[in-house]
């Protein structure tokens, strides 16, 4: 379960980082990216759990 | 370094730095093979063995008391880890479950016998040796059972709508094939060491108090000192607890390997 919550972030924040370092965005891309990550980790947890 | 450790009274080494759980070498030299902690794992590999086949060497149908207490460990790996995470299934892997479990359990408690006070968990390499026999053996055991198609499926396509696919199966991806090796031996690393930093900071700190100059702190030492006996106890807790989970964690991920469908 931690693994979603980390995995979720890690994996949607990372995207987010490389979007701003190729778009030059300033960690809005970032930004997004772990919220994103976030949202999912725990929709993900949600559904396993209760399956 | 090694002037330090050989003589704590003179001049107490304080804080404690990663540097106090590199030990030097047994044989002398730069051979770091034969270390306080490699003597620690034989021990502890030996003394698992010599037990349960001393304990178990002439089984009577009603089992002595040495017979019940070995059959109690065993039960607790067997019934409680491996049938009651696993299923049915799971006898086959009791055996490898009740093992880990005593090896971590004894290689934790290493940390706080008196005289040994460290545990070889405090060591990232044992933790990640013993999180990757267990990361591939749910991937084997899974590719098995079900055959590589469903068991990645079941691994990487959640029960979700398909729009919401492109964002979750890079989640499950990280989350079953990096966190969870990773999570499952850090968790047991950081406690081990963290415990042993602790308990370091508490002891080593009483004397560093008991050598002050000011007269007010010289009394607090023994404060310090009786921190660091509760914490020892804090520690006997966190050492069974961890053994537990690191199995209980791994028998998990064989359950979900085995699951058909979820």
């Amino acid at each position: 379960m931690m693994g979603y919550l980390i995995g979720g972030m890690a994996v949607w924040g990372g995207v987010g980082y490389l979007v701003d370092r190729w778009l030059d965005t300033g960690g809005i891309a970032t930004a997004i990216g772990l919220v994103l990550g976030m949202a999912g980790a725990i929709y993900l947890v949600v559904r396993r759990m209760s399956a | 370094m090694l002037a330090q450790q050989m003589a704590p009274t003179a001049e107490v080494p304080f804080p404690p730095t990663v540097g106090d759980f590199f030990t030097p070498s047994i044989l002398g030299g730069d051979d770091q093979w034969l270390t306080k902690y490699s003597i620690l794992v034989w021990v502890a590999v030996a003394a698992i063995i010599i037990y349960f086949l001393m304990s178990y060497r002439d089984p009577k149908l009603v089992p002595t008391k040495k017979q019940w207490m070995a059959e109690s460990i065993y039960n607790f790996g067997r019934n409680t880890i491996a049938k009651d995470m696993i299923g049915h299934e799971g006898l086959r892997f009791a055996p490898y479950l009740t093992t880990l479990f005593c090896f971590i359990l004894l290689t934790n408690f290493m940390g706080i016998i008196p005289g040994i006070q460290t545990s070889p968990n405090s060591h990232i390499a044992m933790p990640l040796v013993m999180a990757a026999i267990s990361y591939v053996m749910f991937i084997y055991v899974g590719i098995q059972k079900n055959g590589a198609g469903t068991f990645f499926k079941n691994h990487l396509m959640p029960p979700a709508p398909w729009f919401m696919m492109p964002i979750l199966i890079p989640i499950e991806l990280a989350s079953n094939f990096i966190f969870r090796p990773a999570t499952l031996a850090l968790r047991l690393f950081a406690n081990m060491f963290a415990g042993h930093v602790i308990l370091l900071v508490f002891t080593l700190g009483g004397f560093v108090l008991l050598n002050s100059e000011s007269l007010f702190l010289k009394p607090v030492s023994l404060l310090s000192w009786a921190l660091a006996i509760g914490l020892t106890f804090l520690e006997a807790l966190v050492a069974v607890l961890q053994a537990y989970v690191f199995t209980v964690l791994t028998a998990s991920y064989v359950s979900g390997a085995l699951a058909e469908e979820h």
